[in-house]
């Protein structure tokens, strides 16, 4: 197999319990054994081998980097000597995962922890951690967040390890993310040991450990770093930047629109006149090419009347022709009292040239209607300005979102499952 | 994604910018050149082309 061209410096000896050979590649640095053939585990702490657990016969696994695979990793070669499946149940439901126990004759012990096809490489920490009022470890500076508490059994063990494991050995595990980091705290009795692990990409495993299968990833790793990183935090600064600019713009516009009221008049609308249509007196629209605004008010209730109306300039003959309509409805029913519909319209006329104007008006309707109109000249308009906030906000809103589904995923096999997509995860959530 | 956003960013900033100072809004109505002057004498030879009677 690649990866295990050179031979390695070992000890060959026959198990105590079956006989079969038993490699030995830890040196004087491990305590016990497993054999590979029957299980049984041996203390080989000194000469006078022992036999701390036997086992008769058991079902044999494969793991994905078999015993004596070396790899070159972030510090250094190093070789699997021993493995271990270890497993927590969580409201029945069995979580399993692989470590691999490496070793360097000069670097010393690394762990490969392997679960769902997501892998962490992992040395142990050489100074306690601070466990925070929140439930949250400091560790060098780095706040992590408390992901789980669990009893972590192992289910089948293989190959040399530094102290006397065997398999049904019990642990309580505790697991502190700050991705792509994770801490994790081993307690067996008054016995505690901490160890850091980062997130290593299952393609720099394949290529540390050539040849070797690697499973598929499945779901998001507890310290799986985000694909988004920080981004979704700086397009929030720039959103927030750029709505700012955009409210500035229209504080201006509105401080700078002129909002001129130059016609109002109120007519009747009586069905039996033979001629319907009529036109308003001239007036004056001013300053730059802006909009033109006509609000009307009708009398209507449980009614409509429907106004075709052009505003015409009266030197240049360019006519600006539209329709509304306006109908107000209201009563009771089954459900309580309804409305429907509104006394008032607006209808806005765009880029309209300075000039005199007037307005045609030709309202039809079934029964006779006041109604009014009133005029406005350069208008502060709100509509391109709502329409800016959401367009700046969509795409910032939506990488949020993505990397937000991603930290939920994280944290749905966690102690602190978040509740939907929407709310974050609070060390208070499960109390 | 945050160049494109920044991009994008300026480019709805200057959209906005022309729309505020053109007054620009959805609205619905049709530009005819040259009515016959005469409307303001005699309304009804004008002929709006909204012209509809929605209720009947």
């Amino acid at each position: 197999m690649a990866g295990k061209s050179e031979a390695p410096k070992v000890k060959i000896f026959a198990c105590l319990q079956c006989g079969q050979p038993v490699t030995l590649r830890g040196l004087l640095q491990t305590t016990s054994v497993v054999c590979s053939s029957c299980g049984t585990v041996i203390d080989v702490s000194d000469e006078n081998m022992q036999i701390i657990s036997a086992v008769i016969s058991r079902v044999k696994l494969d793991p994905d980097i078999p015993i004596g695979t070396r790899g070159k990793l972030r510090d250094g070669e190093f070789e699997v000597i021993g493995f271990m499946r270890r497993v927590i149940f969580v409201e029945g439901v069995g979580y399993r995962w692989w470590e691999y126990l490496l070793f360097n004759p000069f670097k010393g012990f690394r762990w490969l922890s392997e679960y769902n096809g997501h892998w962490s490489y992992i040395k142990t920490a050489l100074h306690r951690p601070r466990i925070i009022a929140d439930g949250s470890a400091a560790f060098k500076g780095t706040v992590f967040q408390h992901f789980q508490s669990a009893l972590a059994k192992v289910e089948y063990v293989e190959g040399e390890f530094y102290w006397q494991v065997q398999e049904g050995e019990e642990c309580l595990v505790q697991d502190f993310v700050a991705p792509p980091q994770i801490l994790s705290m081993e307690q067996t009795g008054n016995e505690i040991t901490w160890s850091l692990g980062e997130y290593i990409e299952p393609e720099a495993i394949a290529a540390a450990f050539k040849g070797v299968r690697i499973p598929a990833r499945i779901g998001v790793g507890v310290n799986q770093p985000s694909p988004h990183g920080d981004t979704p935090k700086r397009l929030a600064v720039l959103a927030v930047l750029f709505m700012a600019i955009a409210v500035v713009i229209q504080l201006a516009s509105v401080a700078l629109s002129q909002n001129k009221l130059v016609f109002q008049d109120s007519f009747a609308y009586n069905t039996t006149e033979p001629e319907k249509s009529r036109v308003t007196d001239i007036f004056e629209v001013t300053g730059k090419p802006s909009n033109v605004v006509v609000k009307t008010h009708a009398g209507v209730h449980n009614n409509w009347i429907y106004l075709n109306m052009a505003l015409i300039n009266d030197e240049t003959g360019t006519a600006y022709d539209f329709g509304r309509e306006i109908g107000y409805y209201s009563g009771t029913d089954s459900d309580g009292a309804w409305t429907e519909g509104s006394q008032d319209d607006a209808a806005t006329i765009l880029r309209v040239q300075p000039g005199r104007y007037y307005l045609r008006v030709e309202p039809e309707g079934p029964d006779p209607i006041q109604y009014s109109i009133r005029i406005f000249r350069d208008v502060p308009n709100w509509l391109p300005f709502l329409l800016t906030l959401l367009a700046l906000g969509a795409i910032p809103f939506a990488v949020w979102w993505r990397s937000h589904t991603f930290e939920y995923k994280r944290w749905s096999e966690s102690d602190h499952p978040m509740t939907s997509p929407l709310s974050l995860a609070s060390s208070d959530d499960d109390e | 994604m945050t160049r494109f956003f920044s991009i994008l960013g300026v480019v709805i900033l200057a959209l906005f910018g022309y729309a505020t100072y053109t007054g620009w809004t959805w609205s619905t109505y049709d530009e005819i050149k040259d009515v016959p002057k005469t409307i303001r004498n005699n309304p009804g030879v004008y002929r709006s082309v909204y012209t509809r009677y929605p209720h009947k």
